[in-house]
């Protein structure tokens, strides 16, 4: 807005104000009051404005725009400072919620008359231009009161429309009428236009004990009770502006001092014109009729009170509140609920509701609703729609309200279960895993493949699986405690005890193997495996076990041993296949010795030379022959038979002797020498003709290293002696060409071979041997040339098997 | 090497590393009467010193050490004539070639007839003492012919081819009467009673006869 803008509508706006008091020519301070508020409010976009005149304490207030502050709530901000110097006063009060900017201008120029207060939210107030305009307002009404105050003051000019009414002559009608007033059993008065007390009546001032003197003017107003005062005020303004007479209470307080009600009812006396000549009013005392008021209304207040507080209650809830209709339809929903949804009431109303349910539950929710309408009281879950569009599970409560006329209504709340269902659901939902980890466990513990059981620290089972009985074609009555021992093999069951027993005492679990009786009376291998659990002081509390079957795996092992034990013979035999010219040999040698001392034998008993000493000699070396050959053939026969290895006690010296002469002939055909070297017995633990095998492999193995070289010193030395106190070792050395050090590490490999027509299985199978029996088997270089083998065999602990 | 007298008994000798066999054999021989010795290898056999007795040997053909065949062997190679009887518990073809190749009197197979033993080891005895006779007459004939001059052994030579003298004297050219004298100096010497009988004489020298001439 340019200056001259603002400078011409100044000039407008004081024009307004100037016409406005043109229209002051009546004498009536309410209605420049009025007019004067009128104008500036709407020209200088006031709030409010309040005025005040110090000589009557007449106060008008007008409140602009939408003020949402109520007269008391200005009148009790501006009360501490009315009494105040308006250089004093802050620039802005507080007014109930608001701080607005305010204008306090005194009326009167040689003495203050009166205060007007404007106060303004509007941007920029109060401006320079406000502070002029409302100057220049007040300086007009400041003229325009002084002036009624000067008229009111004076004789009122006689008016000529004025008609006299009786030919009574004045004094006469005035002491009839003052008796008349005096003696009506009521209080009465009057005042001036302007609200100036004229006249009481002798029975109000009996009334109150004052005089007239004290009550004339403004003076009356001090009978009054001062926290009634300005509704009082107010309202007699209101009247007075009004020109219309009505009814008004306050405390008066009478003559004892007891303020007790009042009833003021005022009546204008107006001229022709309507103007106001002077206010007559008359005052009874409700104070009886008040109490009976003031007690219904203090009951109303409370039942009022009651009701906000159930609001309070019902909005605040943390529930959904409802009421519904006897059809059901729904007819109201608490503050709560409209939150909850974020939707208007009119959209929940009636049917309304349904729209915020959740899809699935409207059918049911309307199907059970209606079925239960019938019922005094009606429950139901469906999901209601959140603002934000979630879904929560909700408990629909409704109780049947009939009232004495037999309406009906129902009245509900709807309860938020969602986590409730939440929880329910987790805890369904673990509980079905509760429950499935036992199925499963359950199916484990019957379904493994093997016997489970458990026992307590007595070694009575407490436990066994149904895999088990069913196994065993037993009750669980007939198996637990010790009757499973009776399924295990005759032969097993005292190895099967002992062995539980010394795990028990040791509390460390452990195997055995036993056979058990299957349902069909057939034995089976079983391996009993156990485990203990301790306790936190590490005591055994109960024991657990599972049998497996391993019938397979024993007949597997035992197949393997049988395999092997024939790769041996095999081997074995093909050794022998090898050997057997030599072999011949030293079967011949007897058989050679034996033909011949038989002829020699005949040839002494011929009757031509009969010499029986000589021939009893020869029969003696047939005897000891047959023995030898016998030997011999037994030898052979252990290196060929096929028989199961058995482990026993036996000389190994002696087992090494019997290979030698078995040997010697295939030594002495490939031109070997072999030098033995035993010492005393050694005993073993062995089976006798597998070691045997591994003896005559290794002697034909340094027998044929060294006829592969020809300039080898055909030299093969055998020797044994004990290793320790626990073994026994051989050693078989060569003059060969020695083994290549690149294949040393394969030579005991199965099928590994180096002569073009062997199997490569000789030296294996010594080790599948030596190592069955618990030994080591190994290679080691000769010196000066050639190889050794060594092997160890467990030697036989003093007085029995080790 | 002594020589024994040639009327010495003749006796086995039995090398079989085998004790029993050894025994056995030592019984049976002894029972018809041989003497026997016996060795149980090779090696102990020539430490002995015994390889000139009459008789015969009984050789294992399988032996520690040198195997009985090798032995024989060597033997025929050195021209050293042993009578010998092989024995074995297995002999194939290849073998008994080689023994009879190296003047085996026999070779059999261990268990042996006692009868079959006895057979052979007589005929090895036998031609044991055939060698031995042989040995000595030539043994003789050639002290005999050592007796000659160079001139004599050549006359020899060319007379038992039956070369009548006068060619004789034209081949070494000296006359026909030189021949005649040399002649009869060599009938004397060999105490030859004819000229058959020297021709016989250079036959049993055979190589000897020319081998023996010096240079």
């Amino acid at each position: 807005m340019s200056t001259t803008t603002s400078a011409d509508e100044l000039e407008k706006n004081l024009a307004r104000i100037g016409a406005v008091a043109a229209t002051w020519l009546e004498r009536d301070t309410t209605f420049i009051a009025e007019s004067l508020h009128d104008t500036l409010i709407g020209l200088l976009d006031l709030d409010f404005a309040y005025l005040r005149l110090d000589d009557a304490g007449h106060t008008f207030f007008r409140s602009g725009r939408a003020l949402a502050l109520g007269e008391d709530a200005i009148s009790t901000a501006l009360a501490p400072w009315l009494q105040t110097d308006p250089q004093k006063w802050p620039s802005r009060l507080s007014i109930g919620d608001l701080t607005l900017p305010v204008i306090p201008l005194l009326l009167g120029i040689a003495a203050p008359i009166g205060l007007l207060v404007a106060g303004s939210r509007r941007d920029g107030f109060p401006t320079a231009r406000d502070y002029a305009q409302l100057g220049f307002a007040v300086g007009q009404a400041t003229i325009a009161f002084r002036e009624v105050r000067q008229l009111s003051d004076r004789q009122l000019p006689r008016d000529t429309r004025y008609q006299e009414v009786t030919e009574e002559t004045p004094v006469a009608r005035e002491r009839r009428l003052q008796l008349f007033i005096d003696t009506i059993p009521v209080t009465a008065w009057c005042t001036s236009a302007d609200g100036m007390a004229e006249f009481f009546n002798l029975h109000h001032l009996d009334y109150v004990g004052r005089t007239n003197e004290e009550l004339r003017g403004l003076g009356f107003l001090s009978q009054f009770h001062p926290d009634d005062l300005p509704d009082m005020l107010r309202i007699w303004q209101g009247m007075m502006a009004a020109k219309r007479g009505g009814d008004l209470e306050g405390r008066t307080r009478r003559a004892d001092g007891e303020y007790r009600w009042t009833l003021l009812r005022t009546n204008p006396l107006l001229d022709d014109g309507g103007n106001v000549i002077r206010w007559y009013g008359i005052n009874t005392d409700i104070e009886d009729r008040k109490r009976t008021e003031d007690s219904l209304k203090a009951a109303e207040a409370a039942l009022a009170a009651s009701e906000r507080n159930l609001n309070v209650i019902i909005d605040s809830l943390p529930v959904l509140v409802w009421s519904s209709r006897a059809d059901g339809s729904c007819d109201y929903v608490n503050k709560h609920y409209l939150d909850y949804v974020g939707l208007p009431h009119a959209d929940l109303l009636d049917w309304g509701f349904l729209g915020v349910l959740h899809p699935h539950d409207v059918d049911g929710l309307v199907n059970g609703w209606k079925d239960q309408l019938s019922q005094d009281a009606a429950t139901h879950q469906a999901r209601i729609r959140r603002h934000d569009g979630e879904y929560h599970w909700f408990y629909f409560a409704g109780q049947k309200f009939t009232d004495t006329s037999g309406n009906v209504r129902w009245f509900g709340v709807s309860l938020d279960i969602e986590n409730l269902k939440r929880a329910e659901k987790a805890l369904r939902d673990s509980e079905t895993a509760l429950r499935k980890s036992e199925v499963r466990l359950r199916q484990i513990i019957s379904t493994i493949p093997g016997l489970a059981w458990s026992a307590n620290t007595h070694g009575e089972a407490t436990f066994i699986n149904q895999h088990y009985l069913d196994y065993v074609g037993m009750s669980l009555e007939e198996a637990l405690g010790i009757g499973w021992a009776s399924t295990v093999h005759p032969d097993d069951v005292n190895h099967l005890l002992s062995a539980w027993q010394a795990m028990r005492d040791s509390g460390r679990g452990g195997d055995v193997e036993a056979r058990l009786r299957r349902h069909d009376g057939q034995y089976r291998w079983f391996l009993f495996r156990t485990n203990p659990l301790y306790d936190d002081a590490g005591n055994v509390l109960q024991w657990f076990g599972i049998n497996t079957d391993m019938e397979d795996r024993k007949r597997a092992e035992e197949g393997l041993r049988q395999s092997q034990s024939e790769l041996a013979h095999m081997t074995r035999m093909m050794t022998m296949g090898e050997l057997t010219v030599s072999i011949a040999h030293e079967v011949n040698q007897p058989l050679m010795a034996i033909v011949t001392n038989a002829g020699t034998c005949l040839r002494w008993l011929d009757e031509d030379q009969l010499d029986v000493a000589q021939a009893r000699q020869a029969a003696e070396r047939i005897v000891r022959d047959g023995h030898r050959a016998g030997e011999i053939v037994t030898s052979i026969r252990a290196l060929a038979q096929k028989s199961p290895a058995k482990l026993e006690r036996m000389e190994l010296t002696k087992a090494i002797r019997d290979v030698l002469e078995l040997m010697r002939g295939e030594l002495q055909r490939r031109g070997i020498e072999e030098t033995v070297n035993l010492t005393d017995a050694i005993e073993v633990v062995g089976d006798r003709t597998q070691l045997q095998q591994v003896i005559l492999n290794l002697i034909m193995n340094g027998a044929e290293a060294m006829s592969a070289s020809a300039d080898s010193p055909r030299l093969l030395n055998i020797h044994a002696s004990p290793n320790g106190a626990e073994f026994a070792e051989v050693r078989i050395a060569d003059f060969g060409p020695g083994i290549d050090p690149e294949i040393d590490a394969r030579i005991f490999e199965p099928f590994y071979t180096t002569k073009p027509s062997g199997i490569g299985m000789g030296l294996s199978i010594c080790r599948s041997i030596v190592e069955a029996h618990g030994g080591q088997i190994w290679t080691s270089r000769n010196a000066p040339r050639g190889s050794v083998f060594h092997f160890t065999v467990r030697r036989a602990a003093n007085g029995g098997i080790g | 090497m002594s020589r024994r007298p040639i009327e010495e008994k003749p006796s086995v000798v039995v090398i079989d590393d085998d004790q029993s066999v050894r025994e056995a054999l030592r019984g049976l021989f002894h029972s018809v009467g041989l003497a026997v010795e016996t060795f149980g290898s090779v090696r102990e056999f020539q430490e002995a010193d015994r390889a000139d007795l009459p008789g015969c040997v009984v050789l294992d053909i399988r032996l520690p050490g040198q195997s009985g065949l090798d032995y024989q062997e060597s033997l025929a190679r050195a021209g050293t004539p042993l009578s010998v009887v092989l024995v074995s518990g297995h002999v194939d073809v290849a073998m008994s070639v080689r023994a009879m190749k190296a003047g085996a009197v026999d070779v059999l197979t261990k268990p042996v007839r006692e009868q079959d033993l006895l057979e052979a080891v007589h005929r090895a005895i036998e031609l044991d003492a055939v060698r031995r006779r042989e040995a000595k007459y030539r043994a003789a004939l050639e002290a005999k012919l050592a007796t000659l001059t160079e001139r004599e052994r050549q006359i020899m030579s060319l007379v038992v081819t039956g070369m009548p003298n006068k060619q004789i004297a034209t081949a070494v050219t000296v006359t026909e009467a030189t021949v005649k004298l040399h002649r009869g100096q060599v009938m004397r010497k060999m105490e030859a009673g004819s000229l058959a009988e020297l021709v016989r004489m250079a036959d049993l020298l055979g190589q000897g006869l020319t081998a023996s001439s010096r240079p």
